[in-house]
């Protein structure tokens, strides 16, 4: 797609509507059933609520059980990123630990315990690639605070929208959720799975921009 | 008037996987703090990294794990040492947008913390470079009085501009503060400032931008932009 000589421009940058088929071999299909399966029989609604006892109440115990549960997934994301098996277990380590130390920040409302987990061990990450270079004078707290403004659907809890999410994310084509999962669990840049694929550039962003929009269109369909 | 050019949903995707670079990832956030709109998107595309977190393949945690994780727990807090200071833009900028903490906690203060370097009469830049594992990509300030055409240049990556104070046609588009244009590779484009303000903005870079106009090529071979 070329844009040359103008910027992209939300709203009239229409994605090519062939994009949206599915054309994933045989292979990716296993491997997306595979993922859609453990997402499907994720039953994690348990989660929430231990959250919501460690951000009230700092229960100890209820902290143990969300690292237990969900700590395993965070660091299978760091090692898929390519950390090694300490650096990965330090980075769950560190993530956990921010999580309690910053648990009075969280809020249900704002948003579901797995996206600010989630959010803290991508700026964890972040922050330790880098260490290995001179600049590195991005704020600590950047990102992690809930944010204040409203949610797309106040009559939604975030728990219920956590739960919608996985269930769009379970209905995208292919070769939308393929780019979805290398970004967000490899930790690759648009040029990465580009080179990874063999496809040029814009296919990567289209297909992103359609599996984002699905998101969109099905929060707004509910509401 | 509100902002009306936003960065690519693509691009926010990668923001909220964590996937941008930095220079990248400074102009995004930047963004964020002054557009609701991709507030909203990016709240939507970080509870997706939550979804596929909760869907990724575990990997066992070792045996000591959790009791060094507990054993942790009263450890005292360590201090965050960032000086955060509130710049603000000249004059109060169009939209009465406070210049953005990203921008501040890089360069420790606010517009009159750069310190600008001369490129061409009315234009002056200040360029920061953040090498990677893919190389460097780099973040460029740009003010510029009006009626001025940037130098026209080439990039050989994705460029994302976001204006600070003032105006900027690039293109067809106006771009007002807070208003993002966000390019794939191989651009060519010389925007010009518009109105009668002195226009900032902030460029970042995926590899070096190549001017070119001769006497462009000059200087950036003599002075390095």
């Amino acid at each position: 797609m070329s844009t040359i000589g103008k910027p992209v421009i939300q709203g009239t940058d229409v994605p090519v509507s062939s994009e949206s088929a599915a054309d994933g071999t045989p292979a990716m299909s296993m491997h997306l059933a595979s993922s859609v399966q453990r997402i499907g029989l994720d039953t994690k609604p348990e989660l929430a609520a231990l959250m919501a006892r460690v951000a009230l109440g700092q229960d100890r115990d209820a902290f143990r059980q969300l690292f237990v549960t969900i700590g395993p997934a965070v660091k299978g994301m760091l090692v898929r990123q390519g950390a090694d098996r300490g650096t990965a277990e330090e980075l769950v380590q560190e993530t956990f630990l921010t999580v309690w130390r910053k648990a009075e920040q969280f809020s249900a409302e704002r948003g579901s315990a797995t996206t600010w987990i989630f959010t803290i061990a991508r700026n964890l990450r972040i922050d330790r690639l880098r260490r290995e270079v001179p600049w590195q004078e991005l704020g600590e707290d950047q990102n992690e605070q809930a944010s204040d403004d409203p949610l797309p659907d106040e009559q939604l809890s975030s728990q219920q929208i956590q739960t919608r999410m996985k269930a769009v994310l379970a209905t995208l084509p292919a070769d939308q959720t393929e780019v979805v999962q290398l970004a967000y669990l490899e930790g690759l840049s648009h040029g990465e799975i580009a080179e990874k694929l063999k496809v040029p550039l814009g296919t990567v962003k289209s297909r992103m921009r359609l599996a984002y929009q699905k998101i969109k269109s099905s929060f707004q369909d509910a509401s | 008037m509100s902002i009306s050019h936003h960065p690519d949903d693509a691009t926010l995707m990668s923001f909220a996987a964590g996937t941008l670079s930095e220079p990248f990832a400074i102009v995004i956030a930047s963004h964020l703090e002054m557009c609701g709109h991709c507030r909203e998107t990016n709240r939507s595309l970080a509870m997706l990294g939550g979804a596929v977190l909760e869907g990724a393949a575990p990997e066992e945690l070792s045996a000591g794990a959790v009791a060094s994780l507990l054993a942790r727990l009263d450890e005292p807090v360590p201090v965050n040492g960032h000086r955060i200071v509130k710049g603000q833009l000249p004059d109060g900028s169009a939209r009465g947008h406070a210049f953005p903490e990203a921008l501040t906690r890089l360069l420790g203060g606010g517009l009159d913390a750069i310190k600008w370097r001369h490129v061409v009469p009315g234009v002056e830049d200040r360029l920061i470079k953040f090498p990677n594992r893919r190389g460097v990509h780099t973040l460029r300030f740009l003010r510029a009085i009006p009626g001025k055409e940037l130098p026209e240049h080439a990039h050989s990556g994705s460029e994302l501009t976001l204006v600070l104070h003032g105006a900027l046609r690039d293109g067809g588009h106006l771009l007002g503060p807070g208003d993002v244009s966000d390019m794939d590779d191989e651009g060519t484009h010389s925007p010009v400032v518009e109105g009668a303000e002195t226009c900032v903005c902030v460029f970042a870079n995926e590899g070096a931008s190549r001017f070119k106009q001769l006497k462009f090529r000059v200087l950036q071979k003599l002075i390095g932009i």
